[in-house]
């Protein structure tokens, strides 16, 4: 079997959401010698991608590119072992989260899942999160990246209070911002690094800031 | 309103053909002299010209600033969340009354554990869902709302609201609908995962909260509310496809809005998702008015909206929130004219924000919103 055959329908799987397909697909890959990394690249994260086009042109929703991220990670949990000590490329650590009074998650989870479909680490603080706990996870973890969502007018405050708080940082993180009420204006005024209307366009923004 | 006769224990409505007749002569009245905000909503949700256009604002718990009460007083007692309402209703000069605490109060009363804050509104605790794995769906069970504490104080001030009003306001009450409810007491994430995953066991819990919002819809048309706005949410590009709506949420709110219907209650709807499935919603609910945010999904201009559905629905909007919060006065004037422009000639159009008020926002916009109405919102218009 050639290596396309063998890693086609692992992305299929991600994409049907089917986690034991998933797993199962990924054991054969491995079984047979495929790179763990390749597995990743050319399967697993492959069929994320493809989810997200389809997500950010109205064509999926967010039931499906929920249980698509759980196919990915379930996937993943059997490359994991192999993994240690293959990857020895250093992930690129994100913290992110719902700033604080907003519990609006959903939108943050999938900006989650896309990036970590392109490969950084990514600690997740939840949702309704005050901006010294972020700071403080910024700085214990050495993470690289602040990423903050809120989806209500009235957390922006909090959301600008954090970009604020994590410019007196040293060394201060990039930070990106993301949600429905925000506009390229307000994220220029908040003095924000980076943002994007949707979950599918994150990975690509945030490489971009990050090779600036 | 309260005026409606009992006759054997059962409110008399007028049937939908007098209605519609009145709302003709108001339309007549209309011409020479003012209209009560009961007439003029009459008027515009039957499609005919009122004095102008009717507005309402949505404002329910940031009602209790004006009253100096806390939240938790709003959402729990019922004398307290009628006076706040009537006070808004009177300063903002809104056409309806309506009867919205919050989003939790069914899911509070299946058990779900709540949150009181002093400064914003109630919620769930999101940390302890009452519904923890898909295993617990067939856990529900029903229970009759005029007994329970939440449930049973909206019936309470929809009556109370009903007959504060006299002739001179309609009386809107709510409803979340079914997977709303669900959400509250699963988490949104998680339903929607249980949705695609395992959709039979969602339906049980589905059932059983159906059959509750049924009797929930009955007692409050029982207090005289002119109507009952159903709250599908979900129906949306932002929420989930229109197969899985269809399967997971219409058949179900269909039953809830026949019981409306049946009553003889006006049958209105609540979208603020994006891109809501105007067409879907219509088709289950048959309501006679539609409270959005967003265009539908297959509509790319208000043009196209008034078009396609203006002659169908009533229109209520839509302005947004975030511009509520981020506009000042003569901004939102603008955006108000411009909406009126394009929904309102013909009638069937109130002017309304997109969803709730935002609770701690401004006072000034909402009176612009009322100024927009009575300047630029006067029928003809032009
Ligand atoms: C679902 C929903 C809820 C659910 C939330 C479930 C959950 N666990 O998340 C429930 C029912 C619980 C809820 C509650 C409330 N809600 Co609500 N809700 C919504 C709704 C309908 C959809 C939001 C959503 O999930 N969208 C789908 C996701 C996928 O999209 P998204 O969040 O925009 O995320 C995408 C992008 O923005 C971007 N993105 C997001 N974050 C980030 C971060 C980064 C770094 C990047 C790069 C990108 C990015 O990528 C995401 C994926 O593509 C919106 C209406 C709307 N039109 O959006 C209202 C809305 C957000 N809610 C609103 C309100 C007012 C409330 C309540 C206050 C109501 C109340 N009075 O109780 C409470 C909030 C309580 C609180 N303290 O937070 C208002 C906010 C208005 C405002 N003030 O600005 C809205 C806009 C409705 C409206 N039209 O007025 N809500």
């Amino acid at each position: 079997m050639d290596r396309n055959s063998q890693l086609e329908p692992i992305a299929a799987a991600v994409k049907d959401g089917d986690d034991e397909k998933a797993r199962s697909l990924c054991e054969s890959a491995l079984q047979a010698g495929v790179d763990p990394r390749e597995i990743i690249q050319k399967g697993l994260s492959r069929g994320m991608h493809e989810v997200g086009e389809l997500f950010g042109s109205g064509e999926m929703f967010v039931p499906e590119l929920l249980v698509a991220a759980e196919a990915m990670n379930a996937g993943i949990s059997v490359l994991l072992p192999s993994l240690k000590g293959a990857d020895d490329r250093k992930k690129e650590k994100v913290v992110i989260g719902v700033v604080e009074g907003d519990v609006h998650g959903i939108g943050k989870n999938l900006v989650k899942v896309m990036l970590e479909a392109d490969g950084f680490e990514v600690l997740d603080l939840g949702f309704d999160v005050p901006a010294e706990k972020f700071l403080e996870e910024v700085s214990g973890s050495g993470a690289r990246v602040l990423a903050l969502s809120t989806m209500m007018t009235t957390t922006l405050p909090n959301m600008r209070k954090t970009v604020e708080l994590a410019g007196n940082l040293q060394p201060k993180p990039v930070t990106i911002v993301g949600g429905a009420p925000l506009s390229e204006d307000l994220v220029f005024e908040m003095n924000a690094d980076g943002f994007a209307r949707d979950a599918a366009q994150a990975p690509g923004m945030l490489r971009s800031v990050l090779s600036r | 309103m309260s005026v409606y006769p009992r006759i054997a224990g059962r409110l008399v409505r007028p049937t939908p053909g007098m209605l519609k007749l009145g709302a003709g002569l108001f339309a007549l009245q209309a011409k020479a002299l003012p209209l009560l905000p009961l007439e003029r909503v009459l008027a515009a949700l039957y499609h005919k010209e009122p004095d102008r256009v009717p507005v309402v604002h949505f404002l329910l718990g940031g009602a209790r600033r004006l009253t100096g009460i806390s939240y938790e007083e709003f959402s729990r007692n019922p004398d307290a969340a009628v006076e706040a309402y009537a006070a808004m209703t009177e300063m903002l000069g809104s056409d309806a009354y309506y009867n919205v605490i919050d989003l939790s109060v069914e899911a509070a009363d299946f058990g779900q554990e709540m949150v009181y804050p002093s400064y914003s509104t109630a919620h769930p605790n999101y940390m302890n869902p009452l519904i923890k794995t898909p295993d617990d769906y067939n856990r529900l069970e029903t229970f009759d709302p005029r007994t329970t504490p939440r449930m049973g104080m909206v019936i309470k001030v929809g009556r109370m609201l009903s007959r504060k009003a006299g002739i001179k306001y309609p009386v809107l009450g709510f409803c979340f609908g079914p997977l709303g409810v669900l959400a509250m007491m699963r988490g949104a994430q998680a339903l929607f995962i249980d949705c695609v995953r395992f959709p039979e066991k969602v339906k049980v819990a589905l059932d059983v909260i159906t059959e509750v919002l049924i009797d929930f819809v009955r007692a409050q048309c029982d207090t005289g509310v002119d109507g009952v706005m159903l709250d599908t949410l979900f129906a949306a590009q932002s929420g989930i496809s229109r197969d899985m709506w269809e399967e997971m949420e219409g058949k179900y709110a269909r039953r809830i809005a026949d019981e409306i219907r049946r009553w003889g209650a006006l049958v209105t709807l609540h979208n603020c998702g994006n891109r809501p499935y105007f067409d879907l919603q219509i088709e289950y609910m048959r309501p006679d008015a539609i409270s959005f945010a967003d265009l539908p999904d297959d509509c790319d201009s208000m043009r196209e909206l008034k078009e396609k559905y203006g002659g169908k629905v009533a229109l209520v909007g839509f302005v947004h929130t975030h511009e509520i919060c981020s506009k000042d006065a003569g901004e939102i004037m603008e955006v108000a004219r411009e909406q009126i422009k394009a929904l309102a000639p013909g009638g069937g159009f109130i002017l309304a924000p997109g969803c709730e008020y935002p609770p701690n926002a401004e006072f000034l916009n909402a009176m612009a919103m009322t100024r927009a109405a009575r300047i630029y919102g006067k029928y003809p218009i032009r």
